[in-house]
C-alpha cells in the first residue's frame, strides 16, 4: 500500500530560506575562510609562490632581531593586561559596589578611549612626556617615555574601558542575599570579600586579563607611534609587508600574531560552558551598597582621577591641535584643521573617507549581522549549516585585524585561484574588488563581526521562538514576522550594532592598513602617516575631528535610544 | 470501533528520536471529529512533540500523519488548515489586538470592511471586542490567551491544537479559562487536541484522554474510563491519588467470607492492587473482611480530611509509607478521628485494580 514515497511539498518561503542559508555560507567562504587559508598557505611557499615547507619559519627565528619581538610583545601585553585589569577592577567596584556621586558621568566617561584611534592615545602622552613635550619641556622631567614605557601607558589607557565593561557586568551580576547570609554570619569585610566577592567575578577577572591582553598583542597604533625602537610584532609584520614587500615572512609574523587570540578564543569557548551554571538565579536580590564614608571617598578620588586623566590625554590633543606651535608657542589657532601642508592637502579627504568607510561598514554590517544572526537563531532548514556560521561568527574574534587585512591582500590580489588536487587554475572573479573602498569596508565588517554577531543573536534569542511557528501554522512566510515582529522589536540592538559599527570603523588602523589606497586612504592612516612626517598638529587636529565625530553620534544614538525605549514602553502599557 | 468516516485525524506508527534520544516510540492513535482530546503525561513524556508532529513544526523519523484521510507527514504546517495557541501564547508585542488577528488574514487579501468582520466576529466569540486596539501586554493573561484563541480561530481553521495554554494562568483564571474553552470549542464542534500535565484539567475538559509516560501512549479513554479503571499502575498513579499494595492483603484481615473481595484480595499475590482514597470506609471493629489501622496523621484539605492510616501486619503500601484516606468533615466528627486512634477500615468492594505488573512504573516513583 505504502507505494507512493511522501513526496516533498513545495514551500516557496523554505527556498528562499535556503538561498539565503547558501548566500551566508558564500559570503564566510569568500571574506573570511579563502583570505585566511591563502594567508596561512603563504607561509609554506615564498614571495613567488614557490613551496619551502618550514623555511620560512627558519628564517624568522634565526633572525634574532625578528625573534625578540615574541619576548617584546608578550612582555608589554602581559603587564598592560595585569593592569588593565587591576585599574578596571576598582574603577568598576566603585561605580557598582559603593554610593559615590556621579555614577552616571561615570559610566559614559569610561568610555571615551574607544573613540579615538590607539595611536592618538600614545600621541597625547608624546605631546605631554615627549622629547618636546609639555612636561618634559617645562618642567623638565623626562620620564623615558619612547619604548616600552609608552606602549604600555597607552595601551592601558586604551584597553581601560574594556576590562571596565567586562568587570562592571561581573560585578553588576551580585545577588545581594549572599552578602547578607555573609553578614548574618558575621564575616568580616575582607573575609567577605574573598569568599563571596572574587570567586562570583573570578570568570569577569579572567575574560579582562585575556581581552586586554590580546588587545595590546595585536595592537598596531601605540607601538608605531611612541615604540621608537621597542620593535614587537605587530610594527614587524607591517614593516615586513609594507616596508620590505615580504609577504611570507609577513604572514609568518602574521601567524605568530593570532597564536593568543587563538588560545583566549578556545579558552573562552572552554569558559562559557564552564560559566553556565554559575549564571545568577531568578530569584538573585539586587545589590545594595553598605553606607561607609572612608570607602566612599577612597572610590570617589580614584574614579575621579582616572576620568582625570582621560580628559586630560583628550584635552592635550585638542590643545595641540589648537595651539600655534606646541608646546612653545600656546596661542590658539584653526590653522592646522585645513591640512593645506599636511599629506598634500589630502586630510580634508581622508576625513570623508573615513565618514563613507564609517557609514558604509555600519550599515552594511548591521544589515548582514542581523539578517545572518536571524537565519542562524530563527531559520528552519540546514540546520547543520547554521551551527558551522554561527561557529563562523564567532571566529573574527580570533583574528587580529592586521591578520585580516593581510589575507585580504593575499587574497583579493591573486588574479588566478588554484583549485587544490585538481591542479585547475581559474581567474579570481573577486580580484576586481583588489583596491576597491568596499573592500576596506567588508574587511571591517568581517573584523567587527564577532561582537555584533553576538550582540544580535542575543536580541533574537530574547523573542518567543514560538513567532515564526505561529507565522508557520498560519501559512504566512517567515519574512512577515522578520519585518514586522523581529526588527521593529529589536531596533535597539539594531542601534547598538550600528554604533558599535561607526565608531570603531573610525578608529580602525590594523583592518585597513594593509588595504587603503592613497585615493581612499581614512583618516585614522592619514593620522599616523601625519605623524610619521612630523606634521603633529595636524595629526593632533584629524584625531580631534574623529573624536568629535564619534562623540557625536554616540550622543544621538543615546537620544534615539530614548525614543525607541519610549515605543516598547508603549506596547507594554506602562507609558504614564 | 468508531466509523472510519467519522475519524479526523490518525496517527500510525509515529516514532520520533532526537540524536538517541527517543520522543516518541511507535505511536497510533485515532482522533474522531469534533473531538477534545487532551495529551495528558508528565514533563518529557512526549506529548508536546507528538502535537508538534501535528501540527507539522517536526518531522516524525517514522509514520504517518492522515488528516482527513489523506497523508499529511510532508505538509508544512500553513497547509494543514489548523490552529495553534502555544503555552506562551507567543503574540506579537508590538501589534495591537486586531493587527495580531489580522495576521493571518492577510492571505486570503479579503476587503478591508470583510476583514474588520472577520476579527470583530471572532473577538466578539471570545468577549474581548472593547479591548480591540489595546497592544498583548497591556492585557491580563487570560485575556492574552483568548486573544491567542481567537488569532488562531479566525481563520476557520479544520482543527486546533492547544499546547499547554493554561499553565501561565492562575489558578483561579485557569478555571474560568478552562470552561471558556470547552463551551467555545464545543459551540464551534472544532476538533481540539490539547497538551497538558494537569490531570485535573484533562479530567474535566476532554472527550478523551491520552495518558503518555516514557514516549509511550499509556492508555487512551473517556475520563470516566481512565480514572475507574486505569490499565496500569501508571496511569492509576498519575490521574488522582492512589494506595497500591503488593503483598498478600488476605492474611491481615479479620476474618472473611465475601468472595469477591477474598479474590481481589489474594490470587495472584505478585500482583500489583490499588485502591483510591475515596474507595476505602470506616467500620465496626472486628467487621468482616476489615483491616486494623492507626491514625498516624490527619491533613485538612478544605473540603475534608485526610488520614494516613499504620495498616497493621507488614502491609504498607508500595507507593508511601501509610494508607491515605479521604473522609468527610462531618464523618471525621461524628466518629471523633485524631491522631494516635486505631480504627478498622474496609476497602469498598468491586473498587480495587490489580494488575499483572512486575515493574514499578509509578508516576510519582
Amino acid at each position: 500500500m505504502n507505494t507512493t514515497k511522501t513526496k516533498k511539498t513545495h514551500n516557496p518561503a523554505m527556498i528562499v530560506q535556503r538561498v539565503l542559508m547558501l548566500i551566508m555560507l558564500g559570503w564566510f567562504v569568500v571574506f573570511l575562510i579563502l583570505p585566511m587559508l591563502t594567508m596561512f598557505g603563504q607561509i609554506f611557499t615564498d614571495d613567488f609562490g614557490h613551496w619551502v615547507g618550514l623555511k620560512n619559519f627558519a628564517e624568522y627565528f634565526s633572525n634574532p632581531l625578528l625573534f625578540s619581538s615574541i619576548g617584546h610583545s608578550l612582555q608589554i601585553s602581559l603587564v598592560t593586561a595585569t593592569c588593565a585589569t587591576l585599574i578596571g577592577l576598582f574603577y568598576a567596584y566603585g561605580i557598582t559596589r559603593t554610593n559615590i556621586r556621579f555614577k552616571r558621568a561615570f559610566r559614559y566617561l569610561a568610555l571615551l578611549p574607544i573613540f579615538i584611534p590607539t595611536m592618538v592615545h600614545g600621541m597625547a602622552l608624546i605631546y605631554l612626556f615627549g622629547r618636546t613635550g609639555l612636561v618634559t619641556t617645562r618642567l623638565g622631567l623626562d620620564i623615558g617615555l619612547y619604548g616600552r614605557t609608552g606602549i604600555i601607558l597607552a595601551l592601558i589607557v586604551y584597553c581601560l574601558p574594556q576590562s571596565y565593561m567586562v568587570l562592571s557586568v561581573a560585578l553588576d551580576s551580585a545577588d545581594n542575599r549572599l552578602y547578607e547570609a555573609a553578614e548574618v554570619m558575621g564575616a568580616s569585610p575582607v573575609r567577605t570579600f574573598f569568599r563571596v566577592t572574587l570567586p562570583s567575578i573570578r570568570y569577569g577577572l579572567i575574560n579582562s586579563f585575556i581581552a586586554c591582553f590580546t588587545m595590546s598583542f595585536t595592537d598596531f597604533g601605540a607601538p608605531e607611534v611612541v615604540g621608537g625602537n621597542f620593535n614587537v610584532l605587530a610594527t614587524d609584520i607591517y614593516r615586513e609587508v609594507v616596508g620590505q614587500q615580504k609577504m611570507s615572512m609577513g604572514a609568518v609574523v602574521g601567524v605568530i600574531l593570532t597564536i593568543p587570540a587563538l588560545v583566549s578564543f578556545i579558552l573562552d569557548l572552554a569558559m562559557k560552558k564552564k560559566n553556565e551554571r554559575n549564571e545568577l538565579s531568578s530569584k538573585a536580590t539586587a545589590f545594595v551598597p553598605k553606607k561607609s564614608r572612608a570607602r566612599d571617598a577612597f572610590y570617589q578620588i580614584f574614579c575621579g582621577a582616572q576620568v582625570l586623566c582621560f580628559i586630560l590625554l583628550i584635552l592635550t590633543v585638542a590643545f595641540s591641535a589648537f595651539a600655534k606651535r606646541w608646546p612653545y608657542d600656546l596661542s590658539l589657532t584653526l590653522n592646522h584643521f585645513n591640512f593645506g601642508a599636511a599629506l598634500h592637502g589630502t586630510g580634508v579627504i581622508s576625513f570623508v573617507n573615513s565618514f563613507k568607510l564609517s557609514l558604509g561598514t555600519a550599515a552594511i554590517g548591521t544589515v548582514l549581522v542581523f539578517s545572518f544572526a536571524y537565519l542562524i537563531e530563527k531559520g528552519k532548514t540546514m540546520r547543520g549549516l547554521a551551527g558551522t556560521c554561527r561557529f563562523l561568527s564567532t571566529m573574527p574574534m580570533a583574528l587580529p585585524g592586521l591578520v585580516l587585512g593581510l589575507g585580504y591582500i593575499m587574497f583579493f590580489n591573486k588574479p588566478w585561484l588554484a583549485i587544490p588536487f585538481l591542479g585547475i587554475e581559474v581567474a579570481n572573479p573577486f580580484s576586481g574588488m583588489y583596491r576597491t573602498f568596499s573592500i576596506m569596508i567588508l574587511c571591517t565588517v568581517i573584523h567587527l563581526f564577532s561582537v555584533t554577531f553576538v550582540t544580535a543573536s542575543t536580541a533574537l534569542k530574547k523573542l518567543d521562538r514560538e513567532y515564526e511557528n505561529v507565522a508557520e501554522s498560519l501559512g504566512m512566510p517567515f519574512w512577515e514576522v522578520f519585518f514586522k515582529v523581529s526588527l521593529p522589536m529589536s531596533v535597539s540592538a539594531l542601534l547598538e550594532i550600528f554604533i558599535y559599527f561607526f565608531v570603531n570603523a573610525m578608529v580602525t588602523v590594523s583592518a585597513v592598513v594593509f588595504l587603503y589606497t592613497a585615493a581612499n586612504k581614512p583618516a585614522s592612516i592619514a593620522i599616523l602617516n601625519m605623524d610619521d612626517n612630523g606634521d603633529y598638529a595636524a595629526a593632533a587636529a584629524m584625531s580631534i575631528l574623529i573624536f568629535i565625530i564619534n562623540v557625536g553620534v554616540r550622543t544621538v544614538y543615546e537620544f534615539v535610544n530614548v525614543l525607541v525605549r519610549k515605543r516598547l514602553n508603549r506596547w507594554r502599557g506602562t507609558e504614564t | 470501533m468508531a466509523d472510519e468516516k467519522d475519524i479526523f485525524l490518525e496517527l500510525r506508527h509515529i516514532s520520533k528520536q532526537f540524536g538517541s534520544f527517543t520522543a516518541l516510540e511507535d505511536i497510533n492513535l485515532k482522533i474522531k471529529k469534533g473531538e477534545f482530546v487532551c495529551l495528558l503525561g508528565p514533563s518529557g513524556c512526549g506529548k508536546t512533540t507528538l502535537l508538534r508532529i501535528i501540527a507539522g513544526l517536526e518531522k516524525p523519523n517514522q509514520g504517518q500523519v492522515m488528516i482527513q484521510g489523506k497523508d499529511a507527514t510532508a505538509l508544512p504546517p500553513g497547509k494543514r488548515n489548523f490552529g495553534i495557541v502555544f503555552q506562551s501564547y507567543a503574540l506579537f508585542p508590538n501589534m495591537t489586538v486586531r493587527q495580531n488577528i489580522a495576521f493571518g488574514l492577510k492571505k486570503y487579501h479579503l476587503s478591508r470592511e470583510e476583514e474588520n468582520k472577520k476579527i470583530e466576529t471572532i473577538l466578539d466569540q471570545v468577549n474581548l471586542i472593547s479591548q480591540i486596539d489595546k497592544y498583548p501586554m497591556q492585557l491580563s493573561g487570560g485575556q492574552q490567551q483568548r486573544i491567542a484563541l481567537a488569532r488562531a480561530l479566525v481563520v476557520s481553521p479544520d482543527f486546533l491544537l492547544l499546547d499547554e495554554p493554561l499553565s501561565a494562568l492562575d489558578a483561579k483564571v485557569r478555571q474560568k479559562v478552562r470552561k471558556e474553552i470547552r463551551s467555545l470549542q464545543q459551540r464551534l464542534g472544532i476538533t481540539t487536541i490539547m497538551v497538558t500535565h494537569d490531570q485535573e484539567e484533562a479530567l474535566t475538559m476532554a472527550d478523551t484522554i491520552v495518558v503518555m509516560n516514557n514516549a509511550c501512549v499509556m492508555q487512551s479513554g473517556s475520563p470516566v474510563e481512565v480514572y475507574n479503571h486505569p490499565q496500569n499502575p501508571f496511569v492509576a498513579d498519575f490521574i488522582g491519588s492512589i494506595n497500591f499494595f503488593r503483598n498478600d492483603l488476605l492474611a491481615s484481615a479479620n476474618l472473611t467470607s465475601d468472595r469477591e473481595l477474598v479474590e481481589g484480595l489474594s490470587l495472584n499475590s505478585m500482583s500489583l492492587k490499588a485502591c483510591r482514597p475515596e474507595n476505602v470506609e470506616i467500620v465496626e471493629p472486628r467487621s468482616l473482611n476489615s483491616f486494623n489501622a492507626v491514625i498516624h496523621d490527619v491533613e485538612f484539605h478544605g473540603y475534608g480530611y485526610r488520614l494516613l492510616l499504620e495498616l497493621s501486619g507488614d502491609n504498607t503500601p508500595v507507593n508511601s509509607d501509610y494508607l491515605s484516606f479521604d473522609v468527610s468533615s462531618e464523618d471525621f466528627f461524628r466518629m471523633g478521628l485524631e491522631k494516635g486512634k486505631p480504627i478498622a477500615i474496609r476497602f469498598k468492594r468491586g473498587c480495587i485494580c490489580y494488575f499483572n505488573s512486575e515493574e514499578d512504573t509509578l508516576a510519582g516513583a
